[in-house]
Order: structure tokens, then C-alpha cells, then sequence
């Protein structure tokens, strides 16, 4: 069998803001096989990102190893990591971020550029081949800013994809679009998974996209959990006081969700903090759920 | 090595940045164009001057002896030293010159009282009328610079006095010089006796012009003289222009100084626009870094940036030199009755240019190396 082609050997990120310390990810252990097709779930803080940017070696952890396709990158240099981004991942992010002052073509034509290995007719080639793939082709010559942001989207998935990575890693690739247009890039990302055999790691807080994935792992606190049902609380109760240990947190659990749903009926929220809560909520719901399965 | 195609990219990249902020770099390049637009005029104007100043002299006169006691036109030597000098047995001619600046029609000019042994030795080819005779009283010739300048023509009756106040004398000017691009240009010629009345300096004289027999015996003679006569100054023309030269370079210096700073400022410009350029891309380096960009990338699409700018500052600012050299050249003869002649070589252009290029690369290069280290992660989020 083949290396995987991330894996993580209990990474833990420690962020020190001011005197207090935020455990971002904490003894993480993965493995993502080739051709996989995963999404990371988990709210706001909990450490998603940095899950996301350690395995893009955009921030290196503060213990533990990474492994990139085989490689350990855990110890490597600026200038080596920037050839690991270059050569094996594509980035997609929320934000889109296309260099505003090029076109599609040139912004696809870019990471080839800094690889440097294409000859220029190579590489214009290629790119638009990649247009064609992510059904841009008509778009070539478009600034980003005349583009919509889904077809921005579109661009950056077939950008990522230049250098032909072992890996895509797409950082809430639906968060900035409509639920129409998120799922376009989903399907899309779905369609190039199949179609090209590329890993995809999808960070998303959205349970819609985590759940067009075949793989789901769960964020919380810092910890990333395979099966939802290990997450902790949910372990095993062997006594009596874990059983009244477990009611009053099940107690607690309801009361917090209860103060939740009254916040979101009289408070005013925009867009983005009503998902966040609705997925509060929706995580609150089926923790009790388990809980009750447990009791 | 930078790849050709980073390079290609960097431009690109600069080119369309430039199109989206055309205020802030046509500000950064006339800062970087007045700085050596002004570096390229000064060098042209001094380089002009210091030229002109003896270069026709030296063809025809050997040597020019004047007084040790005063600057080069105005010492005064008695005229009897003339008969003295022509005694010496290298000595082909000798003639006496009284070098005056005085009114002529009003305006400040140069005069010299010359004999015709003098008009031999520094012989100047004539455009027009008739050439210089010893004796010709109330008549002139005039160098062709000046008469362009004081619109001179052949007949033409001009009054000559020593200073503003005084009525002077009526002259009729007889002939006009050819151009000869030399100093003698801007003189006018006349009788060393009507000079020395209307001046007032009876039996005085600036400097005495001597061509030997055989310029091998120059050594022997400026060491006779020298040696005889302890308050006379023997030099060649060379000697002159060199004197003349080393205050030229004097005043180039001055100015060079004011240059610099002016350049100084349009470096700091540069490195200015470099700073906010890179800040306000902070995001795109991000993403680049992010996509595989090496830091020598960033680098490179920065500092093509800066470099850029003050390659084409450079070539605005030389051309914006010549034509300021051009127009002083014009103004200057008007305000101190001197000319002012402008060179423009090659050296004069590119070297600014490369100048220019050199500073774009240093102003730019902190900036650039800062973009250049930005952590891919914190651009990316910094909104």
C-alpha cells in the first residue's frame, strides 16, 4: 500500500497570546490515504484553520511530526517548505484570493511560473486546459474582480491544481458564497476527486458540505475525532456517579442549548454569527442526543 | 539566478499596479526625475563652461603672461613690459591685451584693448566687415556671441563706457567674428589706446599673449622670465582652462551637493512607494507564498517594481535635464553677460540613468526584503 499521503504524528500548535496559552491543536495524529475525500467539521475555534495550515505547511507545529506524501516536513526551512506548497498542495481559500491584477489565465499560469519547471507554451497550455476542467475556458481573459464568486472560486480550485498537487486543501472553500453556488464547488471538487484521483481536505463548518464528503473527522477543542461517538463525554459509564455526573451535564448541556435558541429569537445576528449559532446549536443537539443514547 | 519567466511575470505585475496607481507613481517618478534632471543640467552646464573657457587660446598663443598679484583678467601689468618680453630671442610676437568689463549700449560686457601684434598671435577668422587695425579710432569688433546677444550689425553705432554713469564714447562697429565655440566669442575688440581712456587705465594692460619661435624653448623662456621678472605669472592657455577648471569644479561640487539631495529625496520616494506598495499587497504575498512563491520571488516582483520606477524617472529626469541645461544656457548670458554654454554627452545620459536604477534597487531593496519575509499565514488573514 502507498504512503499516506498526510499524516500527522500527535501534533500539537500552541499559540501564546499575551500570557495565555490557546492549545489550537492538541496531539493530533492523521492519516489521509491517497485519493481521499475528507472534510474537517468543527466550530469556529476550534482549531480547523490551524489543522489546515500546519498540513499546508503555512505554520509549523509546536510538537509532533508532519508528513507530507512520505516526507517529514516537520523540521524543513522556509525556502524547502515553499518548494513542498509549490510542488505537492494546492490551496483553495474562503476568500477566493486571486491576484486582483491578473486574469484567470494568469492567475492559473502562476504557481507553474514559480515552479519553474514548464516552458512558457507548457504552462499557457496547461492553464488552459485547467480552465477547461473547471469550465472557464470562455473566462480566460477576465480580471477576478469580473468574475462572480463562484467563478472565482472555480479558478482558484483549477490554480491549485497547477502544479498537479498530491493534495488539495480547501479552507471553507463555500463560506463566502451562496448555498446554490457552494455546492457547485463542491460537486466540482467532488468531480476532479474522481475524475483525477487528487486527495481533498475540506475544512468547512457547514454540515451540508461535510456531509457530500466519504470521510468525516471532527474537530473539537483542539482534539480531531474519527468517530463522533468517541468524542469525550460520551465515554463509557461504568458507575453510578458517572451516571449522575453525565445527567447533570446532560442538564447542562439543554440549559445551554435552551439559552441559545432565545438568543438567537431575540438577539439580532448577521448572517455569518446565525450559521455559527445554528451549528451551535445543531452540535448541542446531537451531543444531548448521544448522551441520551448512553443513558 | 532569477528565471526569465519570474522576471516576465514581475513586470507584468508592475505594469498593471502602475496602471491602477497612476498618481502615486507619476508622483514617485517626478521625484526621482527632478533629482537627476537637476544632476544632469548642473554636470551639462559645468562641463560646457569649463570646455569653452580657453580651448581656442591654447591653439594659437604659446604663452600668456600675467601678474601674480590679482585673479587672470583683472591684474594690471604696465604696457612697457610688452617692448621688455619682445627682446627675449624666442620670443616670435608679443602683444599686449587690456581686459575690461564695461557697458556697451547699457549692457555689462567684455572688452579687450588689443594691438596688431596681438590680433596676429589669437587671429580670429572674420564673419563680416572688416578685421581689426591698430590705430582705428571709434571702431570695434565683435565677437559673433555677443553680437547675437547685443544684436550687433556691421555700421552699426554702439556707445562704450566704463561704468553706467559715465557718457563714454561712440563706437561704429566694423566687423563681426566668426563663431569660434571659445571665449573669444563673447569679446570685443578694439584699439588697447581707446580702451585704456575710456577705462581710465593709461599705460596699463591684463596680460601680455606670446607665441615663440619654437614652442621647444617654452621651458627655457617661462623659467627666464619667471626668474627675471619674480611678480609674473607665465603659463600656457591649458594652465588657464585648468585654473578655471579647478573653480568650475568647485562650484560643480556645490551644486553636485544640491543634486544629491534632491536625488536623495526621490529615493526616499521610492522606498516610500515600495513600503505602502508592499503593505498594501501584504495579502497577495500571502497568496503567492502560499502557491509556492520562494522569498527570491517576491523580491524580485517588488524590487522590478522599484527598479522600474526609477529607470524611467531616470530617462524622464535626463531628458528634463538637457532641456533645463538648454534653457539656462539661454537665461544665464542674459543675467551675467557671460555664456553659458550646455554639453551633452553620452556619458551625461546614462550615466544618471544607471544612477537612478542604482538608487531604485537600493531605496527598494528594504522594502521589497520585508514583503519578501512575510509569514504566507499572517498576510493570508491580515483583511
Amino acid at each position: 500500500m502507498s504512503n499516506p499521503v498526510v499524516e500527522l504524528r500527535s501534533v500539537s500548535k500552541i499559540y501564546t497570546l499575551g500570557s495565555t496559552e490557546v492549545r489550537a491543536l492538541d496531539h493530533v495524529s492523521l492519516k489521509v490515504m491517497p485519493g481521499e475525500f475528507t472534510s474537517v467539521i468543527g466550530p469556529s475555534g476550534s482549531g480547523k484553520t490551524t489543522l489546515l495550515s500546519v498540513i499546508g505547511c503555512l505554520a509549523k507545529p509546536t510538537s509532533g511530526r508532519v508528513l507530507i506524501d512520505g516526507v517529514d516536513v516537520t523540521d524543513m526551512s522556509e525556502a524547502e517548505l515553499s518548494d513542498i506548497r509549490c510542488h505537492k498542495i494546492g490551496f483553495v481559500f474562503q476568500f477566493f484570493n486571486l491576484i486582483p491584477t491578473l486574469t484567470a489565465l494568469e492567475n492559473v499560469e502562476l504557481p507553474m511560473i514559480f515552479a519553474g519547471k514548464l516552458s512558457e507554451w507548457e504552462i499557457r497550455d496547461r492553464a488552459l486546459e485547467l480552465l477547461d476542467l473547471v469550465g472557464l475556458l470562455d473566462r480566460a481573459d477576465h480580471r477576478p474582480s469580473e468574475l462572480s464568486g463562484g467563478q472565482q472560486q472555480r479558478v482558484a480550485i483549477a490554480r491549485a491544481l497547477a502544479n498537479d498537487p498530491a493534495l488539495v486543501l480547501a479552507d471553507e472553500p463555500t463560506g463566502n458564497l451562496d448555498s446554490k453556488t457552494g455546492s457547485e464547488v463542491i460537486s466540482l471538487m467532488e468531480e476532479l476527486n474522481r475524475e483525477t484521483g487528487k486527495t481533498f481536505i475540506i475544512v468547512t463548518h457547514d454540515a451540508n458540505v461535510a456531509k457530500r464528503t466519504r470521510k468525516t473527522l471532527y474537530m473539537v477543542d483542539g482534539r480531531l475525532y474519527e468517530d463522533p461517538s468517541k468524542i469525550p463525554t460520551f465515554g463509557e459509564i461504568k458507575s453510578v456517579e458517572d451516571r449522575v455526573r453525565l445527567l447533570s451535564e446532560l442538564e447542562k448541556e439543554i440549559e445551554e442549548l435552551a439559552s441559545q435558541l432565545q438568543e438567537m429569537k431575540t438577539k439580532k445576528m448577521r448572517v455569518k454569527e446565525l450559521r455559527n449559532a445554528v451549528l451551535r446549536v445543531k452540535m448541542g443537539v446531537r451531543r444531548i442526543r448521544r448522551r441520551l443514547d448512553e443513558i | 539566478m532569477i528565471p526569465l519567466r519570474i522576471l516576465k511575470t514581475a513586470f507584468k505585475l508592475a505594469f498593471r499596479n502602475f496602471g491602477r496607481r497612476r498618481f502615486r507613481t507619476a508622483l514617485t517618478l517626478l521625484g526621482v526625475a527632478v533629482g537627476i534632471a537637476t544632476i544632469v543640467a548642473l554636470v551639462s552646464v559645468a562641463y560646457g563652461a569649463k570646455e569653452q573657457a580657453v580651448s581656442f587660446l591654447s591653439e594659437t598663443t604659446d604663452f600668456m603672461i600675467t601678474s601674480k598679484a590679482a585673479g587672470e583678467m583683472q591684474a594690471e601689468l604696465p604696457e612697457r613690459l610688452v617692448k621688455q618680453i619682445k627682446l627675449y630671442a624666442e620670443v616670435d610676437a608679443a602683444g599686449p591685451v587690456l581686459s575690461q568689463m564695461v557697458f556697451i549700449n547699457g549692457e555689462f560686457a567684455w572688452a579687450l584693448g588689443i594691438t596688431s601684434d596681438t590680433y596676429e598671435i589669437i587671429y580670429i577668422p572674420l564673419k563680416e566687415g572688416k578685421a581689426f587695425k591698430e590705430g582705428d579710432k571709434g571702431k570695434i569688433v565683435v565677437g559673433s556671441n555677443l553680437a547675437d546677444q547685443l544684436k550687433l550689425k556691421v555700421g552699426e553705432s554702439v556707445r562704450i563706457s566704463a561704468s553706467s554713469d559715465e557718457p563714454g564714447k561712440v563706437f561704429v562697429v566694423t566687423g563681426i567674428l566668426e563663431p569660434t565655440g571659445s571665449i573669444v566669442d563673447i569679446g570685443c575688440y578694439m584699439d588697447l589706446k581707446e580702451l585704456q581712456e575710456i577705462v581710465h587705465k593709461r599705460g596699463k594692460i591684463s596680460m601680455i599673449m606670446v607665441k615663440l619661435r619654437d614652442p621647444r624653448l617654452g621651458e627655457s623662456f617661462k623659467e627666464k622670465v619667471e626668474k627675471r621678472y619674480g611678480d609674473l605669472d607665465v603659463v600656457e592657455p591649458e594652465q588657464i582652462s585648468e585654473n578655471v577648471g579647478k573653480v568650475l569644479d568647485m562650484l560643480n561640487s556645490v551644486l553636485l551637493a544640491i543634486g544629491s539631495i534632491s536625488l536623495l529625496i526621490g529615493g526616499l520616494g521610492i522606498m516610500n512607494t515600495t513600503m505602502v506598495s508592499v503593505l498594501e499587497r501584504i495579502r497577495e504575498i500571502g497568496i503567492m507564498k502560499a502557491i509556492g512563491a520562494k522569498r527570491s520571488h517576491v523580491l524580485t516582483i517588488f524590487l522590478t517594481e522599484a527598479m522600474i520606477t526609477s529607470f524611467v524617472g531616470g530617462i524622464l529626469g535626463a531628458i528634463g535635464g538637457v532641456i533645463l541645461a538648454k534653457i539656462a544656457s539661454e537665461i544665464i548670458p542674459k543675467m551675467i553677460g557671460f555664456p553659458t554654454p550646455y554639453k551633452v554627452f553620452p556619458a551625461l545620459i546614462f550615466g544618471p540613468i544607471a544612477l537612478s536604477v542604482l538608487l531604485g534597487m537600493i531605496a527598494g531593496f528594504y522594502p521589497s526584503w520585508k514583503g519578501a519575509n512575510v509569514r504566507p499565514i499572517e498576510a493570508i488573514r491580515y483583511e
